[in-house]
């Protein structure tokens, strides 16, 4: 599903030259449940958000359901990012001025989703959370926890093929980090294939694969659980 | 549908920033309310010329002696005999000519300067006379050249404190060494158009038989004629004929000049038209900095929002959503803006207008051109900080802090 091959990205600040990727060679499969891990500054972020197609680039092929995703328009990469892409940032990122149900709605109104479908569809999202008694409440009434889990059913929301989360238990202590892996794990078991950045091992263990960056490179990328993994 | 859910998006934005909003729009609320109230004076002052003109403007002329090829002399001056020629036209409706003085006007200890006109019994076809007291001049006055007088309502009041108290009163006219009594037989009203009545302000004027006139001047020929010719009449062949007229009893006509009222009014209208339309530009200008007011908290509200931005791209917003979203915002205020500008604009200029006694003239143009007007000062200046919004890279506004 996803196929990384060669992929650079330099990031560029006047004459000061950032080389944040060097050769990422990754192939992940539908359905995996992927930890990254690697030291601050390794490069992890930068390899969600090309993921993600947030951003783009340098060199190299990314590949995603057979698209080239460096070829696409902005306009099309948006619907890529609407339609195949859910991603839980650390830092949450809810509009803080609506409500959890409103923040959940959001992904739809750009797929043009009907307003009787999208609220259905946001509360049974928000459902699958665990989170049905506060979807009135705005982003500032609800605890980190449940900002994060708000956030995950927006990423959901859409269905899409590959779920990205960036340290999404950074911020989050370990009992309300444990309550957001458990839904993970069970969004995993339901076909959903997961990326997710992690600092922790404890995390990166309850998955089923681990790549680790070093500098912009990946040094290793171990199966758990002994489930086969193929990688070129 | 998205259109929609953009435009709901758009004014939740706007009312949560109402204070901003409202200060936004102010500086396009003032300039379509100050071009409005411009156009609704220039309107009615139109309209109540207009109004003047229809009342008695139509088909009159004017024939004026005049010095251009040679100096006037005794001659050139009409005698009734022309007048009565001038009148025996086929076209023409009525001709009368006058003598006019100033002279000063007295009763008891009150006393005014006044333009006296010697005219004939029917002046009142050739000019409008509105008596509102009393009578006009008769044949019978003009015949046994009677010493009888007609004063405008504002002579009235200065002289007598009423109009009521005028009719039936002598008064003492003094005119060089000579001083004559006169009873008053009638009061003119004054013009019904407000902007006639601002114009003459201290004005008084007064009436008398021309025979008497004709004596206390020792004149018999008179420097200027007034003639109403008939309606749907050409005016140019009505000028023509009594030119040649005058050439064939024996007069130069060169030395006459004869405007048509006509045309007096079209140029005063034409003037009127061009102020309006020079202070309305002026007030636009205001409308211009309004809009650069309503860039201005656009490009604040991008800034602000940058992260916002960042989060709907994320979730899949189109670079042409975003810029659809901060475009709607902008043309919203300034529609909204250009509304509330139009209705105070209309309630002052209304205002004013009534206080003036002038008509009140709305016109679906100029609603629809303050309207149409304010969307595009909107669009014009929404469109760069929408742009901007929607060129931004979606990881560095998610990065923004
Ligand atoms: N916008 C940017 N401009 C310049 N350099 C950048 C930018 N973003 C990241 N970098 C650099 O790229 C490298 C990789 O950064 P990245 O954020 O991907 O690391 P990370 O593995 O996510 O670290 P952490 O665990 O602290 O989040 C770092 O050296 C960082 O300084
Ligand atoms: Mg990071």
């Amino acid at each position: 599903m996803i196929r990384i091959e060669g992929l650079r990205k330099v990031y560029k600040n006047g004459s000061i030259e950032v080389e944040a990727l060097k050769n990422i060679n990754v192939e992940i499969n539908k359905g995996e449940f992927v930890a990254i891990m690697g030291p601050s500054g390794s490069g992890k972020s930068t390899f969600m958000n090309i993921l993600g197609c947030l951003d783009r680039a340098t060199s190299g092929l990314y590949i995603l359901d057979d698209k080239k995703i460096e070829d696409l328009a902005d306009n099309v990469l948006a619907e890529v990012r609407n339609q195949k892409i859910g991603f839980v940032f650390q830092s949450f990122n809810l509009l803080p001025r609506i409500t959890a149900l409103k923040n959940v709605e959001l992904p739809m109104i750009y797929a043009k989703v009907s307003a009787k479908d999208r609220r259905e569809k946001a509360m049974h999202a928000l459902e699958r959370v665990g989170l049905t008694d506060r979807v009135h409440h705005r982003p500032n009434e609800l605890s980190g926890g449940q900002r994060q889990r708000v956030a995950i059913a927006r990423a959901l929301v859409n269905n899409p093929a590959i779920i990205l989360a960036d340290e999404p238990t950074g911020n989050l202590d370990s009992k309300s980090g444990y309550e957001v892996m458990e839904i993970f794990k069970a969004l995993n078991k339901e076909g959903a294939t997961i990326i997710l950045v992690t600092h922790e091992p404890e995390i990166a263990s309850q998955t089923k694969r681990i790549i680790s960056f070093r500098d912009g490179e990946v040094i290793d990328d171990r199966a758990l659980e002994g489930e086969l993994v193929e990688y070129t | 549908m998205i259109a929609f859910e953009i435009l709901k998006i758009a004014i939740q934005n706007i009312y949560a920033n109402k204070m901003r909003s409202a200060l936004t729009m102010l500086g396009l609320i003032i300039g379509i309310q100050a071009v409005v109230i411009i156009t609704t004076l220039g309107n009615a002052a139109k309209a109540d010329m207009t109004g003047a003109f229809d009342q008695y403007g139509k088909g009159k002329l004017n024939i004026n002696l005049t010095s251009a090829e040679r100096p006037v002399v005794y001659r050139d001056f009409f005698s009734d005999g022309d007048v009565e020629a001038i009148e025996a036209l086929e076209e023409i409706e009525a001709a009368s000519a006058e003598i006019r003085r100033n002279v000063t006007l007295k009763y008891k200890n009150k006393e005014i300067s006044s333009d006296l006109y010697g005219v004939n019994s029917n002046y009142d076809q050739v000019e409008l006379v509105q008596i509102i007291k009393g009578r006009f001049l008769q044949e019978s006055d003009i015949k046994g050249r009677r010493n009888v007088i007609i004063l405008d309502e504002k002579s009235a009041v200065a002289l007598f404190g009423t109009t009521e108290a005028a009719v039936g009163q002598v008064i003492t006219m003094t005119t060089g060494p000579q001083t004559f009594e006169l009873s008053v037989i009638g009061i003119d009203k004054i013009s019904d158009s407000t902007l006639m009545k601002m114009a003459m302000g201290e004005y008084y004027y007064s009436f008398i038989p021309i025979t008497l006139a004709s004596r206390f001047y020792y004149v018999d020929r008179y420097p200027r004629m007034m003639v109403q010719a008939q309606e749907f009449i050409s005016l140019d062949g009505v000028t023509e004929k009594i030119l040649n007229l005058l050439e064939r009893r024996y007069k130069d006509s060169a030395m006459y000049r004869i405007y048509k009222r006509e045309t007096e009014f079209a140029q005063v209208s034409q003037g009127l038209t061009f102020l309006t339309a020079t202070i309305s530009g002026i007030a636009a200008i205001s409308l211009l900095v309004g809009g650069i007011g309503i860039m201005n908290i656009m490009l604040v509200s991008v800034t602000e929002r940058t992260r916002e931005i960042g989060i709907r791209k994320a979730l899949g917003a189109r670079p042409s959503t975003i810029l659809l979203q901060f475009l709607i915002e902008a043309v919203i205020l300034s529609v909204l803006g250009g509304f509330l500008g139009l209705s105070l604009g209309s309630a002052i200029g209304y205002g004013i207008v009534s206080l003036l006694k002038l008509p009140f003239i709305i016109s679906i143009g100029a609603i629809a051109y303050a309207l149409i007007f304010s969307t595009v000062v909107g669009v014009v200046f929404g469109v760069y900080p929408a742009k901007k919004a929607a060129k931004l890279d979606p990881i560095d506004a998610l990065r923004y802090e």
